[in-house]
């Protein structure tokens, strides 16, 4: 069908009275919970997810989208007002937003912030609804070997993704490969690792993994350094942008969303490194920043919110044509569509594409409502930074354990998922990042079953991994994006 | 992840919440009494009270809009309120299990897949058909041979001397080792004493895609599942392993027309624990044998592409256990590895 | 009183290095492949010995380090980390026995009295509040039945008759 007639019907899924109060209260439980610090959009989608298995897959979708958009966009209140990055993605944004708030300029920086996620948030979307067709159009060819080329090259770019421990990043991506052959063997059908219990005969369950490390993990960090809330008190007036400073941010909020987006669609490169990139970028390129930058630029707080926000939509790009997760919240995107049996990948665009292009509609329509809270409402979020962990804690706590229950109705999960909790506490304390890890959970089935079923078909031969130029060169690429952080890290040592 | 996948899980439809609130308000409708077990422990009417549907596949997929037609339907039909819960994994043997262990008064019902007649051979879960007390059949699906329009072979008895020439050559995709189609496949080479590669994917979608890129030579799959890419696209069916030709196709023979004594394909149906009072597995046979027969469920499994075969439920207890039989000799020719 | 975890990172890489081995021993009984690809046993064995590898490179680095790495834990620090997980498995370990809302209630109020809320005339309606909210949520509009436990409490919470009204 037409794209025209796609898009026709994905908008038809969106503009109905359940889906838009969904993508609203998704917007609204996004902002709300990117307000707190310490509260990230992927715990917040992994802590809510449960709540879609009983929706349609679209309308889950935009739940999920909503929450996705709002909280990124949110965690910049925090930054700017007092210092603290409500999420990891708005740690750039303290650069320049913060100085503004000291100043008494917190409005102006979070009008700018406002007016610039939804820039980049919109760029994102548009992006992605004109080039994953496309990809989408050639992967629908891949055969066996290219997927676990493809896999492989998802895989490497745990190291580039690593943080300050190359090493450790590399064994939270393997630990989560691991964890993943746990169950059915994917072609042999010969229980792994289940030790004769027969729900794990069935395998890690990825979402209750996930509720683990995100939502459970953060918690218990939280407890053990203390839930004291911040005594922080902000008044905020007017957060409309005025039309000077809209015309002194354009330049850089389209840059910044488009380089956002690329960044964003990389797998494993979430909104975090998106902000740092396309803020280092502007300030290189943008005239006077150079100085300015870090001082209480709008242009900085531009180029943050917008890189962040732009790499959603760059995320999505691989999840839905490829099934590569883009980032930790896309990763769970990708487990709430299997819980409904839809995996995503290029044949999603034959066989849903209405579903597909319902997540175009709606997440754009997800940008438009962030904007209008954004600027109407910024104000009583803004109240919301010393709501009370006390109370907001242990709800965390029974979302958690009865999202991972309400997976397949089963205790097990809620173990799987109070473990998963102890275990990411653990590496988070020892400094184990937790993004390679997801990675690896989702990663590691791909690699392995097209690497057995691509010498099932061979025979053996390796022969099918280098005779095609296209499989040889994700293979190389592979490679080089696994290496390249070692020669860095050997040439700094050089220079040093 | 389960490898062996539901059968015909390449169609969704996106009808949840509605189906749901549905499903919610049949619940609620008994409120008080709606305790399962004790809200129709007297008899003289039953079926009543709640009569929960175990389907051991996940929501949207082809065994749960059935089952969920089915109840729907019963609904309207009698005084009980019928809803389906979803209770996946373990390739089907979670589900199996929670119907084969609920208390045997009819107020849950199992639904049963031909997995029930496969895990316990393929080493996955230890559970069978004799758990249960059969209450009916209302569907099958054959398994069909489908290759690309260009292939050296254009009909199944040329297939068959070109893999008996090329012993080991062909590659046959399915949905996954171990499930219906990979055994129909397998059930099939062992008829005609070729020799053939099965080749695992995960699921119908990409087992079909793997025949139209060129990676393996065949696939097995129900006819709708391929419908699409033999309608319009690149592929071509030599046959259909049912009894009869199917609707969709009726111009490719059957396996059986060609002298291959082979009928196999994927099937669902209804069971209650054993030891079920006979009376409640009539009561209940009776009721949704009027919902199989009734227009409305005739016309929602033919406009969803689901064959309608309907047994007793005698005749459905014979055939599971003649299917359990049949599953037990083609596993053990396989090489597929049984589970400690 | 503080304990001090003195080489945290050589513990760690010890207990990867153990993981690792644990995945060969328990994989040796692994069904081979057929066709020319490789078993069962292959893939976890190939993350395994990686795993196994990069932890000697830890373990190495660290001792090459000369500044080992240490935890102090004070009591309070291990109570702080250790109320919060024993709460926790408790509240699971309960939901089978006392059902849902019940061991919901329990655990919240429980954990808010932890978490400094003193008042139970504030945190007990909370509890309750949040327990029948989620457990109408899932019942009737997700229909996914929580645990109801041996105590038949969410028993007695009537249907909602708004949905037989939508239905």
């Amino acid at each position: 069908m037409s794209a025209i007639g796609n898009l026709a019907q994905g908008a038809a899924l969106v503009f109905q009275p359940f889906a838009l109060a969904l993508i609203v209260g998704g917007v609204l439980i996004g902002m709300t919970m990117g307000s707190l610090p310490g509260m990230t959009a992927t715990m917040t989608v992994a802590v809510l997810v449960s709540f879609t298995f009983g929706m349609s897959p679209a309308e889950g979708m935009m739940l999920l989208l909503g929450i996705y958009g709002g909280a990124l966009y949110a965690g910049s209140i925090p930054a700017i007002l007092i210092r603290t990055p409500g999420t990891p993605s708005a740690a750039a944004t303290v650069f320049d937003g913060f100085p503004l708030a000291e100043r008494g300029l917190a409005g102006r920086a979070i009008a700018v912030a406002t007016v610039a996620s939804f820039v980049g948030g919109a760029t994102s979307v548009v992006l992605l609804a004109v080039l994953a067709p496309q990809i989408a159009n050639v992967a629908i060819e891949f055969g066996s070997a290219e997927y676990f080329a493809l896999a492989v090259f998802g895989l490497t770019i745990i190291a580039s993704v690593s943080g300050d421990s190359l090493v450790k990043g590399l064994i939270s991506g393997l630990l989560g490969m691991l964890l993943a052959t746990v169950g059915l063997d994917p072609v042999l059908a010969y229980p792994r690792f289940s030790f004769g219990v027969e729900a794990l005969s069935s395998g890690i369950q990825f979402i209750a993994v996930m509720i683990g490390l995100f939502g459970i993990a953060e918690g218990l960090l939280r407890y053990q350094r203390g839930i004291g809330s911040e005594q922080v008190t902000q008044e905020l007036s007017n957060v409309i942008p005025s039309r000077a400073d809209l015309a002194k941010i354009r330049n850089v909020t389209v840059g910044s969303s488009v380089a956002g987006a690329f960044i964003g669609a990389i797998p494993g490169a979430g909104g975090d490194i998106a902000s740092f990139v396309t803020y280092n970028e502007a300030k290189r390129w943008v005239e006077g920043a150079a100085s300015s930058f870090g001082d209480g630029d709008i242009r900085g707080v531009a180029a943050a919110e917008a890189g962040n926000n732009a790499s959603t939509g760059g995320a999505l790009i691989p999840t839905l044509t490829l099934g590569i997760p883009g980032d930790s919240v896309t990763a769970i995107l990708i487990g709430a569509l299997m819980v409904h049996g839809i995996r995503p990948g290029p044949g999603l665009f034959q066989d849903e594409p209405a579903l597909v292009y319902a997540i175009f509609v709606g997440f754009f329509t997800v940008y438009v409502v962030i904007l209008v809270f954004g600027l109407l409402g910024a104000r009583y979020w803004a109240q919301l930074i010393d709501f009370p962990g006390t109370y907001l804690w242990p709800a965390i706590f029974v979302l958690s354990i009865v999202g991972a229950f309400a997976l397949r109705g089963n205790v097990l999960d809620v173990w799987v998922a109070l473990g998963a909790g102890v275990l990411g506490y653990a590496m988070r304390v020892e400094d184990y990042p937790l993004a390679p890890m997801v990675l690896g959970l989702i990663l590691g089935p791909i690699a392995e079953v097209n690497l057995r079923r691509s010498l099932q078909l061979s025979g053996g031969s390796l022969e099918i991994f280098y005779a095609e130029p296209l499989t040889l060169g994700i293979l190389v690429l592979a490679a080089i994006s696994l290496l390249l952080p070692f020669v860095q890290a050997w040439r700094g040592s050089e220079s040093a | 992840m389960d490898m062996v996948g539901e059968a015909n899980d390449t169609t969704l439809e996106s009808t949840g919440r509605r189906r749901f609130l549905k499903a919610a308000g049949v619940g609620s409708a008994v409120g008080l009494v709606g305790i399962p077990g004790l809200g129709a422990a007297q008899d003289g009417e039953f079926p009543s009270g709640d009569i929960e549907m175990i389907c051991p596949w996940a929501a949207g997929g082809g065994t749960d809009r059935t089952a969920r037609q089915l109840a729907s339907l019963a609904g309207e039909q009698s005084d009980a309120s019928f809803f389906v819960t979803n209770q996946t994994g373990g390739s089907g043997s979670a589900g199996f299990r929670a119907a084969a262990n609920a208390e045997p008064n009819g107020q849950t019902v199992g639904v049963l897949t031909v997995e029930i007649c496969t895990i316990s051979h393929l080493g996955i879960a230890n559970i069978t058909p004799d758990a249960f007390a059969p209450v009916m059949q209302y569907n099958f699906d054959p398994a069909s041979l489908t290759v690309p329009e260009d292939a050296p072979y254009g009909t199944i008895e040329e297939f068959v001397s070109y893999a008996e020439e090329n012993p080991g050559e062909v590659r046959i995709s399915n949905s996954g080792i171990g499930a219906i189609w990979h055994l129909s496949a397998a059930q099939m080479a062992q008829a005609t004493g070729i020799e053939v590669e099965h080749v695992g994917y995960d699921g119908g979608a990409p087992a079909t895609q793997a025949v139209v890129n060129g990676e393996v030579e065949a696939t097995t799959a129900s006819p709708a599942e391929v419908a699409p890419q033999v309608q319009d696209g690149p592929l071509q069916m030599l046959a259909v392993f049912g009894e009869e030709r199917s609707d969709l196709f009726p111009d490719v023979p059957t396996l059986q027309e060609r002298d291959i004594d082979v009928t196999i394909g994927a099937w669902r149906g209804l069971g209650v624990p054993e030891g079920t009072p006979d009376e409640r597995v009539q009561a209940l046979n009776e009721t949704f044998q009027s919902v199989y027969e009734s227009d409305e469920f005739q016309s929602f499994m033919e406009d969803n592409g689901f064959g309608l075969v309907n047994r007793s439920p005698e005749e459905y207890g014979e055939f599971m256990s003649s299917e359990l039989d049949r599953f037990e000799g083609i596993v053990d020719e396989l090489d597929i590895q049984e589970g400690s | 009183m503080t304990i001090e975890i003195r080489h945290t990172d050589k513990v760690g890489a010890a207990l990867l290095v153990a993981l690792a081995a644990g995945v060969f021993v328990a994989s040796r009984d692994f069904p081979s492949g057929f066709g020319g690809s490789p078993g069962a046993a292959f893939f976890p064995r190939v993350v395994a010995a990686t795993i196994g590898t990069l932890a000697v490179v830890l373990f190495v680095r660290s001792v090459a380090s000369r500044d080992p790495r240490t935890h102090r834990i004070s009591t309070d620090d291990a109570v702080r980390f250790a109320v919060p997980v024993a709460l926790l498995a408790a509240y699971v370990a309960a939901m089978s026995v006392l059902g849902f809302v019940l061991a919901t209630v329990a655990f919240l109020v429980g954990l808010m009295r932890y978490s400094g809320v003193e008042r139970y005339a504030r945190s007990i309606p909370l509890a309750l509040g949040v327990a029948i909210a989620l457990h109408y949520v899932f019942r009737e509009f997700l229909h996914v039945p929580l645990p109801s436990g041996s105590v038949p409490v969410s028993e007695l919470l009537p249907a909602l008759p708004l949905l037989v009204g939508v239905a």
